[in-house]
């Protein structure tokens, strides 16, 4: 009998991991194209307000800053993890050593990357948004703020990141035993409801970024686990 | 392949006959090593262990012996054995169905004898 | 040695019960026809060997290991059918370079002059192949990964029948050429037939038999003969078919209780036939008395 092959979860999660940042690598595009749309969309008008002063000292001022960039990057790093999840991607997966563990812990890696990635592709649009209206309408500016803290990086990185999770989780869910589609759409329904419902949650967003960014990294992690346990329980339906 | 393999006699059957008839015409002489089950099931397009079903019926009819690590060889009086088996086995079922058709059709036994000894004639 | 082995395994799908109590075991090494009617359960416990779905109860090891989610398993293991798929961004030729990567016993040679051979063109996508090319792209990539438990499902459908020939002759090559176990299922069992050693025969979620190639076409036959001769044999036997015309009786029985020599029977007018393996598997599948003439009386 020829010796079988041994092959360590490790190694296998290796190759899955690159070669699905390599085939995905669209995603990261499609996220480029809708970022300049919005730079370009919100360039004109700023996020924020303008202002009167006293007397006849009329102030406008724009403040233009990195939330609408973040909020659509957090929408696209759900919306991928979710594609991750669906059916053509899982089935893609048999056709290589794999198992439901191997993959799904692939998926959460390339997912941390793509964050990653993501982040610096917000910060970069970002830029060009400001040198693009420093060069049109030549408006005098404000500098300041334009310096990216560290802690403004990883708060960015850490919320994408835990939409991505939120997506693995949503997507893997609906594959898994019944019970656990159950019991996790109706937790997911009345944690929202109480994230909006509660005034606790204003107090929450006054914590400094740092503590932010370690609790949405706490609640990603569970998911990730959570991903995790519900694949390794599913069956694979091909058909 | 000069064998045509059908549906209906079992594969292995075919091998053994086919390797017989190999011996019969000179093609495996004593002694001379034959094909290995993985030979004949390329040559056949057959799956191996059935090849080697066909070379353990002719093993155990004594006319190959194994040797060691080395594969089965021709023994000195296969062929002899072959042709004498031959002789008694087809020859006894042809000549029982020839018996029982005559009967079927009427044909004395008188009339049978002769028209073999004409067919005789007709071939010398 | 045993490279699957299960026990009282059952398979359900909410109320449908797609396996029942399927107690078998498989060699290694060996290639063996997975034969039944659609339906019958053959891809449930293919996908159960396969790791992809797990046993409602009882149990099923595969390398000695429960193979549901086991990567062991997969590493070991390749599933092919109509179902494989790829990502639209690989071309074939980056696909057999994937599978290079994944596959540690993988031969990248013969797959290029496999499909070269098939008239293949590398540059294409998985996507844009007919059914046919896609089958025998399929069924290249399952040959050339050389896994010990090759599990082929329908492989040659859609395939011409010229390259279905050539492509069962390259399962034996690949075959004599790095021993492996071929589980192979198809609805042309006359053409692989002479390829396999064994056939498990799967019937309404149940196996009702697993033999040599040889053994399973010999347990039936078909007499034929005057039928007033026949009569007293036929009650001894378990008859699976029988047809009488104008005196003249044919019937397959099982040849297992069948005690009387040829030569009696030669003398009876009664002739002996064997059947063909395919024939073996429809009369075992057949429900008693089921007959197509039947809806028109």
């Amino acid at each position: 009998m020829q010796s079988l092959t041994n092959i360590s979860l490790k190694t296998i999660v290796k190759k899955q991991v690159k070669w699905e940042a390599k085939l995905n690598i669209s995603a990261l595009s499609s996220l480029v194209i809708v970022q300049i749309i919005f730079g370009v969309l919100t360039s004109s008008s700023g996020s924020a307000s303008s202002g009167h002063g006293h007397g006849n000292l009329d102030v406008r001022f724009s403040i233009y800053s990195l939330d609408t960039f973040l909020i659509v990057s957090a929408i696209w790093a759900f919306i991928v993890a979710l594609l991750f999840t669906t059916k053509a991607y899982r089935v893609d997966d048999l056709s290589v050593i794999s198992s439901r563990t191997s993959s799904t812990i692939a998926n959460i890696f390339v997912m941390i990357m793509y964050s990653f990635i993501a982040v610096i592709i917000m910060i970069s649009t970002y830029y060009l948004q400001v040198l693009g209206i420093l060069l049109v309408e030549k408006k005098s500016f404000v500098t300041e703020g334009l310096f990216i803290s560290p802690s403004t990086f990883i708060l960015c990185f850490s919320s994408i990141c835990l939409f991505g999770a939120l997506g693995l989780l949503f997507g893997t869910s609906f594959k898994g035993p019944v019970v656990i589609k159950i019991f996790l759409s109706t937790f997911m329904v009345f944690s929202f409801i109480y994230i909006f419902m509660t005034p606790n949650i204003i107090p929450l967003m006054m914590l400094p970024n740092l503590m932010i960014s370690v609790l949405c990294l706490l609640v990603a992690t569970l998911c990730f686990c959570l991903t995790i346990w519900i694949a390794n329980k599913s069956e694979v339906s091909r058909k | 392949m000069h064998v045509h393999l059908d549906g209906t006699t079992p594969i292995y059957i075919q091998i053994a006959e086919w390797l017989q008839h190999e011996i019969i015409a000179d093609r495996l002489q004593a002694d001379q090593k034959v094909y290995s089950q993985y030979q004949l099931a390329e040559l056949f397009n057959i799956n191996p262990a059935t090849a080697g079903k066909g070379l353990t019926i002719l093993l155990e009819e004594q006319l190959l012996y194994k040797k060691r690590g080395l594969g089965m060889f021709v023994t000195m009086d296969a062929k002899e054995r072959i042709l004498l088996k031959r002789r008694n086995e087809i020859l006894t079922k042809m000549a029982q169905e020839i018996v029982l058709e005559a009967k079927r059709l009427l044909v004395s036994d008188e009339e049978l004898l002769v028209l073999i000894r004409k067919t005789q004639e007709g071939l010398e | 040695m045993n490279i699957i082995q299960c026990v009282e395994l059952s398979k359900s799908f909410g109320r449908r019960q797609a396996l029942q109590r399927v107690t078998c075991a498989i060699d290694a090494e060996k290639i063996i026809g997975i034969i039944g009617l659609n339906g019958a359960g053959k891809s449930t416990l293919l996908n159960i060997f396969a790791g992809y779905l797990k046993p409602t109860t009882g149990s099923c090891k595969v390398f000695n290991e429960n193979p549901f989610n086991n990567i062991q398993t997969a590493a070991n293991m390749i599933f092919i059918d109509d179902q494989l798929s790829f990502s639209e961004y690989l071309s074939l030729e980056d696909i057999l370079k994937m599978g290079a990567d994944f596959y540690p016993n993988w031969q990248n040679e013969l797959a290029y002059r496999m499909l070269d051979y098939a008239g293949i063109d590398l540059t294409a996508k998985h996507q844009q192949l007919s059914k046919g090319q896609l089958a025998t792209f399929n069924l290249v990539y399952g040959l050339v990964s050389r896994c010990a438990l090759t599990i082929l499902d329908e492989p040659m459908n859609g395939m011409d029948e010229v390259i279905r020939t050539d492509f069962y002759r390259a399962i034996l090559k690949e075959y004599l050429a790095f021993p492996r176990t071929f589980l192979i299922t198809s609805h042309h069992l006359q053409e692989m037939e002479s390829i396999l050693e064994e056939i498990l025969l799967i019937d309404e979620g149940s196996v009702i038999a697993h033999a040599p190639l040889d053994e399973f076409k010999e347990q039936l036959i078909s007499l034929s003969g005057p039928s007033d001769e026949l009569a007293d044999l036929l009650s001894e036997t378990e008859v699976y078919a029988q047809k009488i015309v104008a005196g003249m009786t044919s019937a397959v029985v099982g040849a297992s209780k069948l005690f009387v020599s040829e030569e009696i029977l030669r003398t009876k007018g009664i002739k002996v036939s064997t059947l063909t393996a395919s024939e073996v598997c429809m009369y075992l599948t057949n429900k008693k008395g089921r007959d197509i003439d039947a809806i028109f009386d």
